[in-house]
Order: structure tokens, then sequence, then C-alpha cells
């Protein structure tokens, strides 16, 4: 039987950069010398949740401190009828966090982050390991989801810095090279905070099934398939060519990954089945998610390093995607079926099972895990729903993590939400009260500095300022950065 | 296309469930709804609804503004809100023989610009996505309820009203069977009526003059896919819930032939009196537009919105484009 597109697509996976783009910042020999810095033993997990995640019904106020925040908040979510998303004081009582660094108001996570029998995210909240930044956003928001996602995955959300690569892949790009495979996105396509040209990022949804996409009829033809693939690598990678050079090393890692990865499938499923089967299994725990199963991915090959016994393995970069969070309708309030109830839950028990397992292991202390979204939603819920908005918080989960509250809640008060800009519950608030109180290349350069272990001084090469001078006001722009923000040593 | 009581589910809702044992004359439960197309696929996804029409084989919902049996959130509201589940691997439909499910996709569940976007679709898409952990060959594996918001036409005129449909679609392809695939097509039709008594009343439907013009006109005809909604923002005007009025009154149009005369996006001189004819937002709508400068008459491409509901918006405009309350003649 002929082999459709469709069969094609399921079994290639994908080893290569986002796209093959211009020399740019990153050509500099001398500059990629500068930056070169290791993450050393540590492990870097990215989960993205794609759709915009309603951050107001996240990290919910549930009193007042010295402001109005309770108040606002219930003015914004409804409580009746079949529109009501709005999460009661009672609905949080068992979700408690800390207190909002402005007003002094106490918050909570959405319910569904709080799992009865094992605890959840919450739970490893409460044992100090979760980090909720507040008011992450950045200038001049877009509220359509690829401008913004691409502004988040650049880091240059002005778009004036002619990257064209993603904030991550400039480091990755900085440490390694072509033949390396530094990152494993466990989904169809490399996402753009991964983009770069220097080195090779494997992207497939399942090791298992990572393989070239021989046709299974005619096993035959195999061997006579690699032969021509290796003939035309080692021909490309040895080119004086740049481009070309680079197709062939990627070329190659491809190659070659295509021989260790399902490896990691099978020594993780044989030596961890029964943590294998907590990942698939449904039930109390809320797992057997795709979440759950995508992290698992990513613990194959955390185990695969761990364990030693894949001596040419190197992959320290994970990114993992949750659809599903564009809830302009049927988005619930705590209610269990609600749907922004089920992403939160299928989140957070994900996450739980997942750290249990590197808990396990003995490596919760080496990774960190960042959760981010491309924008929150609107303040003022609409019908049933909530509509694009911008600022939102971001969560890092991991045994060296410093838990609590960072950031300040953005000021929701009607008046201001309102008026701002004539124009906005969903733009920048006024200079007095800006919504955004975190800039999120604050967040990236925290990242950069105290987990990927990279020099500050090399960081502007990476994460560069926003431009001064009179259109661009200090209050609105990023031109002071702060890469301590804390929840990290 | 074949009915028949849920083996599984009884959970859309214990008064749909009293009305339809009279239908039936069988046990309580929703009413499994297979959606059309071949027998022998029509179990691959099914839609479990309060459906109603025609009583003696019911695979349509035809549902009446407020009655309890199909508008789950019992309001008299202009809206009918259908509590609809999607089931794959259906035991319930006779002489189907296939099971296992490959992939469920929703018409009109993407917001890409297709003008017949339906945020409600999306929601349906994600259930199916994020619930039915496809591809499955297990038996009668359900999504969650998702509510198909179905708002009635009108008022219009005479404060005259009528019924409107949305057609939830689906298709669903099975796992490759000896090489092949095959594909159930399904269509779920939902029907919302006016409600006999005041149910065509604006002042029983809305809240006021700006919530029936934000409603009726803005959500239907202009925060759509690609055009005012947040994703596309074109003009720079978003015209979802929330973003207006705050965004519209005394605010600068970006067009401008419209901003060199002076306009506004709406003209407002005091908090009670304002001028539809320097608002950009009314002549726009009304399409008497001085030169090409300014661009086309809105809906875009669309037909011309109904006079009452131009003169709603002018009498709107009028008054001060208040946020609250009911300006005369609009009710």
């Amino acid at each position: 039987m002929a082999m459709t597109r469709r069969d094609f697509l399921k079994r290639a996976g994908l080893v290569t950069a986002g796209s093959f783009i211009g020399p740019g910042v990153l050509g500099n020999p001398f500059l990629r010398k500068a930056l070169a810095d290791t993450i050393g033993d540590r492990y870097f997990v990215v989960l993205f949740l794609d759709g915009g995640n309603d951050g107001l019904n996240t990290v919910v106020p549930v009193s007042d401190g010295s402001g109005t925040l309770r108040q606002d908040y219930e003015a914004a979510r409804e409580s009746n009828g079949s529109g009501g998303i709005r999460l009661l004081t009672t609905d949080l009582a068992s979700t408690w966090i800390g207190t909002d660094p402005g007003t002094g108001a106490q918050l909570a996570l959405h319910p569904a982050f709080r799992n009865a029998t094992t605890g959840g995210l919450h739970r490893l909240y409460q044992e100090g390991h979760v980090a909720v930044v507040q008011g992450v956003g950045y200038p001049k928001p877009n509220l359509s989801h690829d401008e913004s996602r691409g502004k988040w995955e650049t880091a240059d959300p002005l778009g004036i810095n002619g990257f064209g690569t993603g904030w991550l892949g400039r480091y990755l790009a900085a440490n390694y090279v072509g033949t390396d495979i530094p990152a494993f996105c466990v989904r169809g396509s490399i996402p753009g905070d991964f983009a770069q040209n220097a080195t090779s990022i494997l992207a497939t949804s399942r090791l298992e099934s990572f393989g070239f996409p021989y046709d299974d009829w005619y096993p035959g033809d195999w061997a006579a398939h690699e032969n021509a693939f290796d003939a035309l690598y080692t021909e490309a990678a040895g080119s004086a060519q740049a481009l070309l050079k680079y197709t062939g090393d990627v070329g190659r890692a491809t190659f070659d990954a295509t021989q260790l990865f399902p490896q990691l499938h099978t020594q993780y499923a044989t030596d961890r089945s029964s943590w294998s089967a907590t990942y698939n299994t449904g039930g109390p725990n809320g797992t057997g998610t795709s979440t759950s199963r995508n992290l698992r991915e990513v613990a194959k090959v955390i185990y695969g390093m761990k364990s030693g016994l894949f001596p040419t393995l190197n992959t320290r970069f994970f990114e993992v995607r949750k659809g599903g969070f564009d809830t302009h309708s049927d988005q619930g309030g705590a209610e269990t079926t609600g749907q922004h109830y089920r992403l939160h839950r299928e989140v957070s028990d994900a996450i739980e099972v997942f750290y249990e397992d590197l808990e396990d292991m003995g490596v919760a202390n080496k990774v960190c895990i960042f959760v981010w979204t491309e924008f929150s939603r609107r303040i003022p819920q609409n019908a049933n729903g909530t509509d694009h908005g911008s600022q939102g918080p971001a969560l890092l989960i991991g045994g060296t993590v410093v838990g609590g509250v960072y950031g300040k809640h953005p000021d929701i008060t009607p008046s201001v939400v309102e008026n701002n800009d004539g124009n906005s519950p969903y733009l920048q608030g006024p200079v007095s009260t800006p919504f955004r109180s975190t800039d999120n290349r604050d967040v990236f350069g925290t990242l950069l500095k105290h987990w990927l272990m990279m020099p500050a001084a090399n960081i502007p090469a990476v994460l560069p300022l926003d431009p001064t001078g009179p259109s661009y006001d200090p209050m609105d722009y990023w031109q002071t950065a702060n890469f301590d923000l804390g929840f990290l040593p | 296309m074949a009915v028949r009581v849920s083996p599984r589910r009884c959970a859309v809702g214990a008064t749909a469930a009293i009305a339809l044992i009279a239908l039936l004359g069988r046990g309580a439960g929703a009413v499994v709804v297979g959606g059309g197309g071949s027998l022998a696929t029509d179990c691959l996804a099914v839609f479990d609804a309060p459906a109603n029409y025609p009583a003696d084989g019911p695979k349509q919902v035809r549902c009446v503004d407020g009655d309890p049996t199909c508008d789950s959130d019992n309001l008299v509201d202009g809206v009918c809100t259908v509590a609809v589940v999607v089931c794959v691997n259906s035991t319930a439909v006779g002489g189907c023989t296939l099971a296992g499910v490959d992939s469920v996709t929703v018409d009109h569940a993407l917001d890409n610009g297709d003008p017949r976007f339906d945020p409600d679709f999306q929601a349906v898409q994600n259930r199916i996505d994020n619930e039915l952990n496809l591809p499955s060959s297990t038996a009668d594996v359900c999504t969650l309820t998702t509510s198909i918001r179905v708002p009635i036409k009108g008022p219009i005129g005479n404060n005259r009203c009528s019924h409107r449909t949305k057609k939830l679609k689906l298709e669903t392809e099975s796992d490759l069977i000896q090489g092949r695939r095959y594909i159930d097509r399904d269509t779920l039709r939902v029907t919302c009526y006016p409600a006999p008594a005041n149910g065509c009343d604006p002042q029983t439907l809305f809240a006021g003059t700006f919530d029936r013009v934000q409603k009726q006109i803005f959500n239907q005809s202009c925060a759509v896919s690609s055009c005012h909604d947040s994703n596309a923002q074109a003009g720079g005007l978003i015209l979802e819930v929330g973003a207006t009025p705050g965004n519209l009154i005394e605010v600068d149009p970006v067009n401008a032939a419209a901003l060199g005369a002076g306009w506004k996006r709406i003209d407002q001189s005091s908090p009670t009196a304002g001028s539809p004819e320097t608002s950009f937002l009314y002549r726009k709508i009304m399409g008497d537009l001085p030169d090409a400068g300014y661009g086309e008459r809105m809906p875009l491409g669309r037909p011309r919105l109904n006079g009452t509901l131009r003169d709603l918006i002018e009498a709107w405009i009028g008054a001060g484009a208040p946020a609250t309350g009911w300006v005369p003649g609009t009710y």
C-alpha cells in the first residue's frame, strides 16, 4: 500500500531548527564565544498554554487587601445564569496561596489546581516548589493569538531587533552546534521560542515512533534508503558552503537521533513501568491526558540522561504545548465540568505526577518548569466566557524554585479598566496603575541568569532593552532590566 | 440516522428527560442523534442533546426561548442555551459495526478569518480535543456538555421576532480499517423560537439600549471573525463585550478622512446628547460616506443592517450613547 501524506507525517519526526534565517547577531564568532555558557546538569521545561489562559480566574483575589481587588473581581465576573464564571470565596477556600505584593489581598489558585486525593499543583505550592509571577506581559500588547505568541517567543515585542529567532533559540545557538540536539519539543513542529539556525532540535509527539517514514510494506528497501540518506548527509556536512553544511549536520543529527531516541522510550518503559502507567491512567489523579502523556515523553529523555546509559545524549531543553485555552465560550467557573476547570485540572495533575516522577529519579532539584500563555483574557467577561486580553500570571515549578507570589496583581478597578486609553481593559493601564507589573523579558532574563547560568553582562545580546526617547515612555517600556526577580536562587 | 435512548448518558437534564419520556415512551435519558449519513458509519460520532423534532424520531432541537426542557438557563432572554454532548464509538446506533475514531473535526471552529466561525463550535472542538483522548476505540466515550447558544432573530420592526437555526456539523474519521478510512458526517440543527409571552419585548430581552446595541448589532454583525473581534481588530476597532462603549465615545477614528473631518467614532457632545452625523460608527453603518477615502459601508460584504437597527443606533448615539438605561424609541 502506498503511504499517504498523512501517514508520512504521523511517522516522521522532525529534527531541524525552526527556520533558515540570516546570520544576524549570532553570526559573530566573538559574540558566540562570549555568550557560551552551560546549563550544567540541569533541565529546563517550557509548558505553553495555547489560546490565552484566563489569568484572572487562575490567580484569583479572595480579599480586598488595601484596595478593592475582590470587589473589582466580582464586578467583572458574574455569578448568575449559565454565563456565571465567578469563583466564590467558598470555591477558593482550599487553594489559598500568598498575598498580593501590591495590595496585600489574599490570593488563591483556581480550585482545579487542588486535587482532593493527591493535592495537585497547590500541594506543590504549599511545599514551596511553585512561584506565581503576576502581571507578566510586554509593551504595546497585541490581541491576536499569532502576533502575541510571536512577541513572547522572540522576546522582541516591538519588532525592532530583527531577530527572527526565539529567546531560548538564541541561547541554544550560542552554546550548541548543528550536530547537537539540545532540545526536544513534544509536538509536530518547532515552536518560535526555540527558533534559530545553529543547532538541531527534535520535534516529535512520541519517541517510540520517531524514525524515518519508511514504507512498512517494503521493508526490503529500508537499508538502501538509510545508505542513501547517510551518503547525502555526509556529502552535505563536508561542504564549505555554510547553509549546505548546516543542512548536512542537521540531517546527520536526525539520522543518529532515529537510532537513539526510540531507545529512550524502551528504557523508560522497562525501568519505570509503574510511573509510565501513572501518567497514562485516568482516575483520582486526573492523569491519562495529553499533557501528562506529553510530559512523560520529557521524563523519558530526562531518565535517559540521568541513567547514563546513552553517552551521546545531551538533551536538556523541552517544550510541551497544551491547547484549548481560547475560552470565548463555555469557560465555566468552579464546577468540575467547566471547560476552564478541566484545562487547569489537566495541567495541575500532569505537572504533579511529572514532578513526583522527577523526585523519584532524584532530579527534582535539577528541573525548572516554566508555564506561560500568549496573553490572559479580558477582565470583564462576555456572556459565558472571556475575550482576548493582555498580561497574566506565569508559573515556575521546580525543586529549587523559591515558592511564593511575585509581581503585583493588575489594577482591575472598573474606572481604570473602562477609561484606560478609552479603549481597553486589555491594553496596558495608565502610567499610574499599569496592568503589566512584570515585563516578560525580566522573567526570561531571570531564567537565563539564574537557571541557564548566563552572565548578566551577556544577557542584553539575547534580550535588548526597548529604546529610549520621546515616543517611549519609561513607565510603559522596558528600559530597566531586573534579572533577579527572586524566584530562583 | 438512528435515535435511541442513551445507555450511558443521563446528565443532560432531568427536565429534558421528562419531556422525552412522553415522546418516546422509554426510560429516562437524553436523546442520541446519529446525525445523518450512512448507517454503517453513523455510530462513529453521535450527538447527545435534547432533540425533540420530529416527534416520531427526534433528530433536531427545536427550542422555545425559556423552555426548561431545552433552554438550560431557563430564562426568556432572547437566546436558547442548548446543552450538547458529543460521543464517539456509540453503541446506541444500530446497524453500525465500526469502532475506532481517529479524529473529529467541528465545522467553523477555527478563528482563522472564517466568516462563519462560532465560539460555541470552538468550545465543542476544544471539548473533543481535550476530553475524548482520540484516537480511541473505547465504546461510548463522551465529552462533557457544551452550551450551544442560539439567539432568536429580532426584535425588529414593530417588535417582531422569528426563529434562528445554528447547524453544528462534525466530520469524524475512523481509524484505518484494512487500509481504508471511513468518514461519518453529522449535523445537529438547533433552532430557537421566541417565547410566546413577552418573548419579543426588548425590555424583557435586554438590560437597556446599549445592551441591545451590543447584543443585537455588535455581537451578531461586527465582532465576528476577521472583522472587529480582538483577533483581527479591523481598523483598530474591537466591538466585543467589554471593549465598548469606552473605545467609541469621543475616540478618534483611525480612518484619515474621518479624522480630518473632525469626526469621532461616536461624537458625544454631552452624556445626554450626541451627533450621529459626525459619528463615524453611524455613518459607516448608514453607508452615506462623503467619498471613497472614508472606506466601505459596514458590515463589509454583508447586507445593510435592518432599518430598525439603524434607527436604534441613531437614537442611542443621539441620546449621548449612554451605557445604561433606556433611550426613548429604542424599546
